[in-house]
């Protein structure tokens, strides 16, 4: 996930072969035209090609926060013919490019692209898949159902009411993050700056991992976001008791208490936990847009997706001023709202009639890093692979 | 009239000091104070054969401290009775080290109070017959006496290798 | 079986003077090295302030894997120093060990003066350090109270109690040498040192609560040389992450600590001791043995190394086992390569006579234990948070300026505090000296208690 620039993605063996590393500018020319972009050496792309999204070269319409001018148009490739249909001919007959020798440091958010064996984002062929069609799924649900002594040493602990829960279908996921916008725009996430993101301090409390297999040829996406664990390891690390578990198995974190020392996150396996560096600004007018039912975060505290506790609170008043308690669908969490795919699925774990219930009830259903035993509430279902 | 003395002898070497200390005694003679630079097990054999009572007030510290300390977290823990981890509100386990470190700190408070207070320290200023050399090489002898067997005193102790005695009003 | 003798060659009747020699007037080269090392301090505080001012961002940090960086190494690094000045003044003496009476003094002082450094580390790591007495358990109008499950909390439990009974302990040794000090000086000196000797007068009802009580805050400070570190290791141990959730942490810490502490003895006695000329008290022989207990706990160290490793690839735990591999070939290999050759390897150059012996090679091979240790707890503290569970969230982290400057300020604080100490304060127990020099006898001969 490539933040503040544009770019151009190269395969990277094509990028060893000419000698092109992460950040080197490159010039893209065809025919008489001619746009710049950094390279970014990218497993998902066929050796030989180049791949850029249209809509870049922000320079003349973001001007404030243009970084550097580096990142071209394609469409600025084309040479502006019209087709028979009216439109813009947008194919030209072949691209070369040379390195400028310039350097621009792209600020993307990965780490490392491969799992080497650690089973975090699975994958089950569609053999397995029919084979497997009834059978219960590997995971051990955040409810007193999942307790078991052998495993246990301290007894479950009761929800009241519901147990809020999640499950994301790796199968329909495509990358698009329109669910990582729509977390930053509901709980009013601060944007950190090119210079932030350079040194990883993205603040995105929901992201999509990528993760490739060294024999596959297609990528894995992955949302991920704090798991919600019944027997969270981020909660007793702190020790001014800013994150616990709240009866309805959320796990909370109190902004106001929090002193930072992030510990927190020191112990939370799958590193969700984000903190506020410095106070992030919201120039003008973006301070209209933040969400008045979510604080906006002081630096040196920690934050964290909270399911969209401000929807669970205020569907929870509707439905008890109204005598009854809240209907599975009657509000979703922000991403699962946004999602195009219908991805994210998000109910009441208790509730055995919810569709949360009903869809990780299949074999498909696992946990990441469930091994751990923390109870995550977040049941991942695996995608699908097939040979053609 | 008889009124007490005090007679101080002053001694070099600590085996005549030792020895003098130990014929005073079976002789009867009221030992007011001893001074030694240095800490000797037979000396407190001599002087002071009891167990010093600051053990009892360091044992007390001890359990004030280790129960106090675990009754303020079992109290801060139910206050908002908050599930952290998945354990139950009150856990023993974490008890032990808290329970620790309470039992460690008030038993070192209550000895260093204790030793300090038993001794009669603070004090503006020294006790009644201290020299500086008793912080340097030398040893002494503090003997309260009636007034009229100070002589007899002062003999005994040069006999026994006073260097140096003086006798002064009590 | 060779003696333990620490072979003190000083006189019952000398030992004040020559102690009290090394006190006050001190020279030129002595304050401009002070002023140099509060120069180096002052930039470390102003790092500081600099950071509070504009927030955490302005480390090197590299979330979302590293939260933690040089700050907490540190902080274990420091709170470890400390360790071996009690071990010495505590431990030996309930072994009755002798070669420790010289070195007491001036161990405790160096383990107050590094737990006064460890604690400005969880302070400076804050993102809110302006409320961190929220970690005291005060009464407040919110009845909020801090939890009490919480290895930091057990940590600011053990590291406030562990200054505390070493602050009672090191006092409780200095009573009686202030009032020596009193008694040999005038004026302001006099009332100073006398205000603080409480008024001791060395009689034997004095010296017998005295003795009492030192004895039991030394078995208390005993206690804790071993429980403090293993409440730091529980930092890293109750985590769940690979590489540090292990339970050989807290022996591996304590011997690690032990180890780092007794190089930082020998990095700070061998120049005083010269500079002081009091080599016939703090003997070569006495070095000596120091030095030969590194090779004990360097050889603890090593163990533990070889046995994490091993656990790691007999485990088949996926995670823990890449975690050691890693460690070995990733971000930080030359960390650890670095660390394995310091602190494992050169106090093994120990065995050899004539490098125990040799004052200089005592010195040179204390700074590289020392190096080694410092790098060991990056190692641990970092190193497996930049290469996670979770491949996506892998980064590099280095430290850059503001935390290298406190770093820079808490070692120009120990060398400064040090210094002042030695200078002002009885750099050896002056009353304990007397004793193991031996009284003279009126037959001849020394008296020494059995």
């Amino acid at each position: 996930m490539i933040t503040w620039d544009g770019w151009v993605e190269i395969n990277p063996g094509t990028a060893k072969k000419l000698n092109i590393e992460k950040g080197n500018v490159i010039a893209i020319r065809a025919g008489t035209r001619t746009i710049e972009a950094p390279a970014f050496p990218y497993t998902g792309i066929p050796a030989g090609t180049l791949a850029m999204p249209i809509g870049h070269d922000h320079a003349w319409s973001f001007g404030r926060y243009v970084e550097n001018g580096a990142s071209g148009n394609p469409r600025d490739l084309v040479e502006g013919q019209i087709d028979k249909a009216g439109g813009l001919v947008l194919t030209v007959p072949g691209v070369t490019i040379e390195k400028t020798g310039r350097f621009v440091a792209v600020a993307n958010a990965d780490g490392y692209a491969y799992q080497h064996g650690r089973r975090i984002a699975q994958s089950i062929t569609l053999k397995d898949y029919s084979d497997t069609l009834g059978e219960a799924p590997e995971i051990t649900l955040p409810l007193p159902s999942g307790w078991s002594k052998e495993r246990d040493f301290y007894p479950a602990h009761e929800h009241v009411g519901y147990r809020w829960g999640m499950v994301i279908d790796l199968d329909r996921c495509i990358g698009c993050q329109a669910c990582v916008v729509a977390c930053y725009a509901e709980n009013n996430v601060g944007l950190v700056g090119k210079r932030n993101m350079l040194m990883g301090r993205g603040m995105s409390w929901l992201h999509i991992e990528r993760y490739f297999e060294p024999e596959q040829p297609f990528v894995r996406f992955l949302p991920m976001l704090c798991q919600h664990c019944d027997s969270a390891p981020c909660e007793s690390v702190c020790p001014v008791f800013a994150p616990h578990h709240d009866p309805e198995g959320i796990n909370n974190q109190v902004y106001n208490r929090c002193i930072g020392t992030r510990d927190c996150n020191e112990n939370c396996p799958w590193k969700v936990r984000r903190f506020n560096w410095f106070t992030w600004k919201h120039d003008h007018p973006l301070e209209w847009q933040l969400n008045p039912d979510v604080t906006v975060r002081q630096r040196g505290v920690m934050e964290k997706c909270s399911f969209c506790i401000q929807r669970v609170v205020q569907a929870k008043a509707v439905a008890t001023s109204e005598g009854r308690k809240v209907r599975d669908g009657e509000f979703t969490t922000a991403c699962a709202q946004t999602c195009p795919a219908d991805v994210i699925t998000f109910g009441n774990l208790m509730d055995p009639e919810s569709r949360v219930s009903k869809l990780l009830n299949q074999a498909r259903g696992y946990q990441v890093l469930g091994r751990l035993n923390t109870k995550t509430a977040i049941i991942y279902l695996k995608k699908i692979t097939q040979e053609i | 009239m008889k009124s007490d003395e005090l007679v101080l002898a002053l001694f070099p070497y600590v085996d005549q000091f030792l020895s003098c200390l130990r014929t005073l005694k079976d002789r009867g003679y009221s030992i007011a104070r001893v001074f030694s630079p240095v800490r000797l097990p037979e000396m407190q054999d001599i002087v002071t054969p009891k167990p010093s009572v600051t053990r009892a007030f360091t044992l007390l510290g001890g359990i004030i401290g280790g129960t106090g300390l675990v009754g303020l977290a079992c109290y801060a823990h139910l206050r908002f009775k908050l599930i952290v981890w998945g354990k139950p509100i009150l856990p023993w386990i974490p008890w032990v080290v808290v329970a620790f470190e309470g039992t460690i700190l008030f038993a070192s408070l209550f000895a260093f109070v204790s030793w300090v207070f038993k001794s009669g320290l603070p004090q503006p200023g020294t006790d009644a017959g201290y020299e500086t050399a008793f912080s340097g090489s030398k040893f002494g002898i503090l003997v309260s006496v009636a007034s009229d067997r100070t002589a007899e005193v002062e003999r005994l102790l040069k006999e026994e290798g006073a260097e140096e005695v003086r006798i002064g009003a009590a | 079986m060779p003696e333990i003798e620490p072979d003190l060659d000083v006189k019952f009747e000398d030992v004040d003077r020559q102690v009290l020699g090394t006190l006050w007037r001190p020279s030129l080269v002595f304050w401009f090295v002070a002023f140099l090392l509060f120069l180096g301090f002052s930039y470390g505080l102003a790092a500081w302030g600099y950071l509070v001012a504009t927030g955490m961002g302005s480390t090197g940090l590299r979330p979302p894997g590293v939260m933690w960086g040089i700050f907490l190494g540190n902080f274990v690094f420091w709170i470890g120093l400390a360790h071996s000045g009690t071990l010495i003044s505590a431990i030996l003496y309930l072994f009755r060990a002798r070669f420790r009476t010289s070195i007491n003094r001036s161990a405790e002082a160096m383990t107050m003066i590094c737990i006064m450094m460890a604690a400005s580390y969880p302070l400076i790591h804050l993102g809110r350090s302006w409320i961190f007495y929220w970690l005291f358990p005060y009464p407040d109008q919110r009845q909020i109270w801090p939890d009490f499950i919480s290895p930091l909390m057990f940590d600011f439990l053990a590291v406030s109690t562990y200054f505390t009974v070493s602050l009672i302990f090191w006092y409780t040794g200095l009573v009686p040498d202030l009032a020596i000090i009193r008694d040999r000086t005038v004026g302001l000196g006099r009332r100073i040192y006398g205000y603080f000797a409480l008024g001791w007068t060395g009689s034997a009802s004095q010296w017998h609560h005295y003795a009492t009580s030192y004895l039991l805050i030394a078995g208390l400070a005993t206690a804790l040389v071993i429980s403090v570190h293993t409440v730091v290791s529980w930092d890293f141990a109750l985590p769940i992450q690979p590489g540090w959730h292990s339970t050989i942490f807290p022996p591996y810490f304590v011997a690690g600590a032990i180890h780092s502490g007794l190089a930082m003895v020998l990095t700070l006695l061998v120049p005083m001791r010269r500079i002081f000329g009091i080599q016939n008290i703090i003997t070569n022989r006495t070095l000596e043995l120091i030095a030969e207990t590194t090779l004990l706990t360097g050889g603890i160290l090593g163990y533990s190394y070889v046995i994490e490793h091993f656990m790691a690839w007999y485990s088949a735990n996926v995670f823990e086992h890449q975690t050691f591999v890693f460690r070995a070939t990733g971000y930080y290999a030359w960390i650890f390569w670095l660390v394995v050759f310091c602190a494992i390897i050169c106090p093994l150059f120990f065995f050899f006579r004539g490098i125990r012996t040799s004052p200089i090679w005592l010195f040179v091979i204390s700074i590289l234990i020392n190096i080694g240790m410092w790098w060991e707890r990056f190692v641990i503290v970092i190193q497996s948070l930049a290469q996670n569970y979770l491949p996506y969230q892998w980064g590099f982290y280095w430290p850059n300026w503001v935390e290298l400057a406190w770093t820079l300020a808490t070692f120009c604080f120990l060398l400064l505090a040090f210094m002042l100490f030695a200078k002002f304060l009885p750099s050896v127990p002056i009353a304990e000296v007397k004793k193991e020099a031996g009284m003279p006898m009126h037959k001849g001969g020394l008296y020494r208690e059995e």
